[in-house]
């Protein structure tokens, strides 16, 4: 099954010999990457569209992807290259789904969660609107210390659960909540003083 | 997706890519390693140092590594302790996961795909705006229950199945644990376990009403000859929503409508609180056509009074006290209806007198619809018309146009059916109806069934409408020459046949007659009735089906 580990613990290759075999177009970098991060990708895709076998699409959209990137691409961190990658993946396959279904996964309740900040009323259009709302967002995030950055963006760009965030830092669920919600709070003033208004 | 949750999902995907790289560099640390930040480790060696020694100290003994649930997981000689990190739970057959609490352990599960039942109801919509339910025009607007949170659900004394997982990557062999006390041991791990996930069935207690729960505990694992727990990393509870007749019910006084206002007090009980539950809402809202038009929150246990005004006196709404939630019904979140109410629609009340209604007659009408009032039927009796309100002569066709008010009471008014009109004057009855019987016809000498009465006249002689009606066929026939149909309204049917292809002025299909009324004249025999006497041949039916004649003219001949 994919991402189980065998009872021996297992030899994984370097980074740069994955990325290697890339660059000779060999299709043993798949199944090394595989073997190496599968279980790690995969849990990024279930936060996101929370269904086994779209998480199945989703890594082999994943290693299709980073196939057809590299070359010319030689990522620094390997590892970061194929997280971005799968999130987006992943982003795609639950914006389809959401189209027919409800999926009931950890985005849909960060997006909940966020959605007090980007209820905005605006007579702008929605592109132009979600536009300005990155720009004022990233300012935001910048002002913050690098914990409450980093817990914002597991929670409402890869959907972590509030006990991975909790267990990251070192610290108690309860303060995770609470440092989220506190961000959402300034967010939600930060956007006022922007001059945007609520439903 | 709701529009701010699309809107929100774009917003944070365009989180500047230093941000997301450096967060991502402390996603990737921690999943790597699975270890705690440093500065609690030197606690987690000293405890694992003492169940060391502990250990030596007495043969076997149960050592407990956990209390702090997120202590690293590192045996003494290198291996990673087992860490429960949530239960899933299922149907009996296994093939649906649709709910779980668990973290994903290293080694994946498969989950087959979760049909989600919530939201649409069915093909309930129907062509008319005004019919289409209104759980579905919830559903379909921006209040609908996509943000709802649906639970697993399942019916009391339902055997399901609940999966524990683990992160267990060097395969300690997990023995027991309970759940909501009972003991679960090897023995009854179902086929499919392995040592991360580990599936045991579980019934859901008979008197098990809205949320129950399924705590695990104590749960064990062997490490070599020493018994020790398995440390805690997930949420040791799963919630099951099982199905009671308990659901949310809206008490509704001081009802007032008008033609252009509602207004009533309503309270919402939700005696189990699965609106709360489901993270759903209660609202009242008025819908024009399949549209809703205004809204009002509610709260559960909060009496409210709701007033929709300033409406159009000639538009018909809806108004109804709306929950979203999940009933634990298989449903899913989705909406229900707890009270409903009509503006400007009023009643239809029917007194047909012993007849049977059009089964297209309406037993209520809306201002904004017209509607056309179909005409009754009786047996052995004529549809004359409908008195009604002021109306005292009976009208035949009858239509409530858009913008009535109030309601109607329609009153149906007959005429036996006797006393049929001479069709012909003078006329005499010179072959009578048989029926099913077979009779002599001496003009073809053959046995055949006459389903109506041969009137004797002269050829040319005039042949009058027997009842009023429309004229609806007029044809040639080989068998009983040139003929023609008129339809009464009511299932009654007259046919005239043996006439002149030459009809009087005005006769045609579409036609109405008067009783009474010169339709046709008399031909020369021909067809089976060759050789007999000139006549008319007359038949009578009701719904198709052939009556006796005589029965019912004014002075019948025998």
């Amino acid at each position: 099954m994919k991402g189980e580990k065998n009872i021996q613990s297992e030899q994984f290759l370097p980074d740069t010999e994955i990325i290697e075999l890339y660059w000779k177009r060999e299709e043993k970098a798949i199944s090394e990457t595989d073997k190496k991060y599968g279980s790690y990708l995969y849990k990024i895709a279930y936060n996101i569209v929370h269904d086994g076998l779209d998480c199945e699409e989703c890594l082999n959209d994943t290693y299709l992807g980073t196939w057809n990137r590299i070359p010319p691409a030689r990522p620094s961190v390997f590892q970061m290259f194929l997280s971005k990658i799968m999130r987006n993946i992943a982003v795609d396959r639950y914006r389809k789904n959401t189209a027919k279904k409800n999926v009931p996964s950890e985005l849909v309740v960060s997006l909940d969660e966020i959605d007090e900040c980007m209820a905005v009323v605006s007579s702008v259009e929605e592109e132009n609107l979600v536009e300005d709302l990155r720009r004022i967002l990233n300012e935001f995030l910048r002002f913050q210390d690098d914990r409450a950055c980093t817990a914002f963006i597991c929670r409402y760009y890869y959907a972590d659960h509030f006990d991975d965030i909790a267990n990251m830092f070192g610290i108690s669920k309860r303060t995770v909540l609470r440092e989220l919600a506190r961000m959402r709070a300034e967010l939600r003033e930060r956007l006022k003083k922007e001059g945007y208004d609520y439903e | 997706m709701s529009k701010h949750r699309e809107r929100s999902l774009d917003v944070v995907s365009g989180i500047d890519e230093e941000l997301v790289d450096k967060a991502t560099a402390t996603r990737i640390r921690y999943f790597k390693s699975g270890k705690r930040p440093k500065k609690l480790a030197p606690v987690i060696a000293i405890a694992a140092a003492l169940a060391v020694l502990l250990s030596l100290a007495a043969g076997i003994i149960i050592a407990n590594l956990t209390g702090d649930p997120v202590t690293p997981g590192v045996t003494p000689d290198g291996k990673q302790v087992p860490v429960y990190t949530g239960m899933s739970v299922s149907h009996a057959d296994g093939q649906q996961v649709v709910y779980s609490n668990a973290l994903i352990p290293l080694s994946a599960i498969e989950l087959l795909d979760n049909e989600n039942t919530s939201g649409n109801n069915g093909n309930h919509s129907s062509n008319n705006p005004n019919k289409k339910p209104i759980e579905d025009i919830v559903n379909e607007s921006d209040l609908n229950p996509a943000s709802g949170k649906e639970l697993y659900y399942a019916k009391p004394g339902e055997t399901i199945r609940i999966t524990i997982h683990f992160d267990n990557p060097d395969q300690f062999e997990i023995l027991s644990f309970t759940l909501n006390g009972a003991k679960y041991g090897i023995q009854m791990f179902l086929e499919g376990s392995d040592m991360e996930n580990l599936i045991v069935e579980y019934t859901i207690p008979e008197d098990a009403e809205g949320i129950t729960e399924c705590t695990i505990d104590a749960i064990k694992y062997i490490d070599g000859e020493v018994i020790k727990d398995v440390k805690i990393g997930g949420d040791r509870t799963v919630k099951i929503g099982v199905y009671s007749e308990k659901q949310p019910a809206a008490t509704v006084e001081n009802e007032t409508k008008t033609t252009t206002d509602i207004s009533f007090d309503v309270t919402v009980s939700d005696e189990l609180g699965l609106i709360g539950l489901s993270e759903g809402k209660l609202l009242a809202v008025l819908v024009d056509k399949a549209q809703i038009v205004d809204s009002a929150e509610l709260t559960v246990g909060e009496r409210k009074t709701v007033s929709f005004t300033s409406l159009d006196p000639n538009k018909y709404y809806r108004c109804a006290v709306v929950g979203v939630y999940d009933a634990f019904d298989g449903e899913g979140v989705t909406s229900h209806i707890l009270y409903e109410a009509e503006i400007n629609a009023y009643k239809i009340i029917y007194d047909l007198d012993g007849g049977e209604n059009d089964p297209s007659n309406p037993s209520s009408y809306m201002t904004d619809t017209s509607v056309i009032i179909e005409s009754p039927r009786k047996e052995n009796a004529i549809f004359i018309g409908w008195t009604f309100g002021e109306v005292k002569e009976p009208q035949m066709n009858v239509e409530i146009p858009v913008g009535s008010h109030g309601d109607l009471e329609l009153k149906a008014h007959w005429k036996k059916l006797e006393g049929i009109t001479a069709i012909v004057d003078g006329g005499e009855i010179i072959f009578k109806y048989s029926g099913d019987m077979h009779v002599y016809y001496p003009g073809i000498q053959e046995y055949r069934a006459h389903s109506g009465v041969d009137i004797s006249g002269d050829i040319g002689d005039p042949v009058y409408a027997a009842l009023p009606g429309e004229v609806i066929e007029i044809w040639d026939t080989y068998d009983l020459g040139y003929s023609i149909a008129i339809d009464h309204g009511d299932g009654h049917m007259t046919v005239y046949r043996g006439i002149s292809k030459e009809l009087p002025e005005g006769i045609e299909v579409g036609a109405y007659v008067s009783e009474g009324q010169i339709i046709a004249t008399i031909a020369a025999p021909c067809g089976v009735k060759i050789g007999t006497a000139p006549h008319v041949h007359f038949e009578l039916l009701y719904d198709g089906v052939p009556l006796d004649p005589t029965k019912y003219f004014e002075s019948a001949e025998d």
